[in-house]
């Protein structure tokens, strides 16, 4: 094993890495994946796959605190960080810095990832939105200045990508309701359907939008219209007849990846279910726990595209963490990436190892990317690696709907107000995406568990507690305003040899802030809410507590945002090496045979969730990746 | 449900506990029992530290059964003077509607006159089966996936 050498070795088998390896292995490229959490999280099928998932399923019933990553084993050996861990900055010497972040401050980074098999897509809510093509030309288009890039690549050189990452993922939408404010225009493909039909609209959504037609707010004395958009999402629903791909290939004459069509007229798409046993899961059965977890793998997940992959080119080590990168002093070429591989979660013990191919790719995720690659010394002319950490910063609003909605059912979100994603404003202050949270007041109030507490607790008891329960319940409506972050060089992953974890590999440091152009979108945007809740009779709870971890201030007023598990911007690609780490195929400026795959790359964020945006980019970054090994 | 017919009615408390969680949840002895978390959330509380408390709880619980039960408004009278208020019997009684509601019970030890209280969901099975779902017209996160589509639809 040890003297084999790979076509590519991949670092991180999460939706980027499984990507980049079905791809490869289907144009018979030999592809290793490390993977650093446990092995049975990356059983590919079978009854071992299904004990997995109850397990899995058992930790989150018993869960205190049901947080995204609260169903999956704690590894010592490879830790995940935890949201319970963050806090406000200490302010004092030899802070303990609980959890696996070292937070510097002054505010602390409040999203999480998963190190697992199949990586955060098993926690993820499963939003499958495109970034708008002004996303990826923000410093011209709005005149924005430093710190802000461009991306190499537009939106448009992207739409095939998109589709195959659609594709792949299994989106669930519709095209005619992505409705968008008409200044952006059309961002499909004429005919572009979905591979499956649209989730239906909650009941709660339905209610929401009842009687908009005329309703504006009004945001630095000009009026919007509220646009109501179908949310895409990679969960199962039902197939669209029209929808007529196949799949992605590789097309070696072209030196391109294509998306074919069905080979037969009578071929349709096929949801793909559980990794355990294909009829579970076929469509989404409203277990409404997306984030943590999908009872029925109804959701997609990226063991369902390993498992996918041509087997007879794949090998997957698990419980392997990789720590650095070896350079070829003259060549700046990589030679091999040492890992080391543990025996169980929690003991110390491992023995190290070297992973060898022509081609590296790293797909740990975008702060793990950056880590990996300081630890290692590598790809770092620009200075670029670890800084402009983003994230979308939610600035969440709540409070009692008129009526009944009944919350807490069907996935997390259907519906988003896709009003503010664009515009002129992005001058003065960032854009922002409301996704209709159909899980109550879940996310800021752990309702409804706090909702009994606090009953309780004033003395409410019989059918007193459990009428009263059931009026505030079910009335419950929470709105997200999903900032997205300015990219800061400031706001940066390091490393610091004083802080290690029990493998003795590096914690990340992570320095964090927002600037001005955040706040200012923080109260633009409380401003919107306010005016949606007076004009549905929405009462307000909205509380904002100073003593929450990410709480500021701005003109007077208190506002609290909540990472959105949205990581990005740690590695990211540019047309300049000076100013970036990667190039438009996503490999590595100062090193020829290192590709970097994930969230990472990307120069700015946009308003949508990153996953269906880095999924096209490994379907591009495997494209040059091929063409690079068939020279 | 009753698999183990072998415990004794006449077990301290056992009626008792499930009686008075009828008034102090507001839900009826038939939706309790189909819970089928009366014998489970029973011998929760017989493993309090602190069991001549317990005793004392359901002993005051049952005299308010039997001298008031049937008449539902000075049941509640009683019961939100003698077993409601905090400094009564540990919070006994709040600590078992919130095992009701969500199947998490908190200990409480006392340790040199202070109380430290533990909390810990009982068991999958009391997650699943909280009243709480039922209160909000829904089903566990997690569980009892009531069906594709049903969320575009009010409850039935």
């Amino acid at each position: 094993m040890e003297d084999f050498e790979y076509d590519v070795v991949i670092v991180g088998s999460g939706v980027a890495g499984a990507i980049v390896a079905k791809t490869l292995t289907h144009a018979n490229k030999k592809v290793l994946v490390l993977e650093a959490g446990l092995e049975a999280g990356i059983v590919l099928g079978g009854e071992q796959a299904y004990r997995t998932n109850k397990e899995y399923l058992q930790t989150f019933y018993k869960a205190m605190f049901k947080t995204p990553n609260s169903p999956y084993p704690k590894i010592k050996n490879a830790p995940s960080p935890e949201v319970l861990d963050v806090k406000p900055i200490e302010q004092k010497e030899n802070k303990r810095h609980d959890g696996y972040y070292v937070q510097k401050g002054p505010l602390p980074f409040g999203s999480d990832n998963l190190v697992s098999g199949g990586g955060t897509t098993m926690h993820w809510l499963g939003t499958t939105l495109r970034m708008l093509p002004n996303d990826f030309k923000m410093k011209s288009t709005y005149k924005l200045g430093e710190g802000w890039s461009d991306w190499p690549i537009s939106y448009e050189e992207m739409v095939p990508y998109y589709e195959m990452a659609e594709n792949e993922i299994g989106v669930s939408g519709s095209v005619e309701r992505h409705k968008l404010p008409p200044e952006i225009g059309d961002i499909f493909r004429e005919g572009y359907v979905f591979p499956m039909t649209e989730i239906p609209q909650s009941y709660l959504d339905e209610k929401f939008m009842a009687g908009d037609e005329d309703f504006k707010v009004t945001m630095h004395d000009e009026e919007h219209k509220l646009y109501y958009c179908v949310t895409p999402q990679g969960r199962n629903s039902m197939p669209n007849m029209k929808y007529n791909i196949a799949g992605v290939e590789w097309k070696p004459k072209q030196k391109k990846l294509g998306l074919e069509p069905w080979e037969k007229k009578e071929n349709s798409y096929e949801p793909k279910g559980s990794i355990w046993d294909r009829y579970t899961g076929q469509r989404c059965e409203g277990n409404a726990s997306c984030v943590p977890i999908c009872p029925v793998q109804a959701k997609y997940n990226a063991l369902k595209t390993l498992k996918s992959a041509k087997k007879e080119n794949l090998t997957i080590i698990p419980q392997a963490v990789a720590f650095d990168l070896m350079i070829d002093e003259e060549t700046n070429k990589i030679q091999g990436i040492t890992y080391k591989k543990y025996k169980t979660a929690d003991d110390l013990g491992y023995s190290t190892h070297i992973a060898k191919g022509k081609i590296y790719v790293l797909a740990a995720s975008a702060i793990e990317n950056a880590k990996l690659l300081l630890a290692s010394n590598a790809a770092n002319s620009s200075d670029q690696v670890g800084r402009n950490l983003m994230d979308h910063l939610c600035l969440l609003t709540w409070g009692l709907f008129p009526e009944k909605v009944y919350p807490f059912r069907g996935p997390g979100s259907t519906t988003n107000i896709s009003t503010f994603r664009d515009g002129k404003f992005r001058e003065d202050h960032a854009a922002w995406i409301v996704p209709i949270d159909n899980w109550g007041w879940g996310w800021p109030e752990f309702s409804p568990g706090t909702d009994v507490s606090e009953a309780v607790n004033k003395g409410v008891f019989g059918k007193k507690l459990r009428k009263q329960l059931n009026e505030d319940l079910t009335r419950q409506v929470l709105l997200h305003f999903e900032c997205e972050q300015n990219p800061d060089p400031n706001n940066r992953v390091t490393i610091d040899p004083i802080y290690k974890d029990q493998l003795d590999n590096y914690r990340p440091v992570i320095n964090y802030n927002v600037s001005e152009y955040m706040l200012k979108a923080f109260k633009a945007a409380k401003e919107v809410s306010d005016q949606i809740f007076k004009a549905k009779g929405i009462i307000e709870r909205t509380k904002y507590n100073s003593k929450e971890a990410d709480y500021v201030e701005y003109k007077g007023v208190g506002y609290t945002f909540r990472g959105a598990g949205h990581i990005v911007g740690t590695h990211r690609m540019g047309d300049k090496k000076e100013t970036s780490v990667v190039n438009m195929d996503m490999r590595t400026w100062d090193h020829d045979n290192l590709y970097l795959a994930g969230s990472g790359n990307m120069p700015t964020l946009g308003t949508s969730n990153p996953t269906l945006t880095l999924a096209a980019l490994s379907f591009k970054a495997s494209e040059a990746i091929l063409k690079q090994l068939e020279k | 449900m009753y698999e183990s017919l072998k415990i004794e009615v006449t077990e301290i408390g056992f009626q008792t506990f499930l009686e008075i969680s009828v008034y102090l949840t507001g839900f009826t002895k038939n939706e309790l029992l189909a819970t089928g978390m009366h014998e489970t959330y029973y011998y929760t509380i017989m493993k309090e530290p602190d069991q001549d408390n317990v005793r004392e709880f359901f002993k005051e619980a049952q005299s308010i059964l039997d001298e008031y039960g049937g008449d539902e408004n000075r049941l509640n009278e009683q019961i939100g003077a003698r077993l409601i208020p905090p400094e009564k019997y540990i919070e006994m009684a709040k600590r078992i509607m919130l095992l009701w509601y969500t199947g998490i019970w908190t200990t409480i030890n006392i340790v040199k006159g202070e109380k430290k209280p533990i909390s810990e969901m009982v068991s999958a099975e009391s997650y699943a089966q909280g009243l709480i779902w039922a209160a909000a017209e829904t089903h566990p996160a997690g569980a009892k996936q009531p069906g594709y589509a049903s969320w575009s639809l009010p409850p039935l």
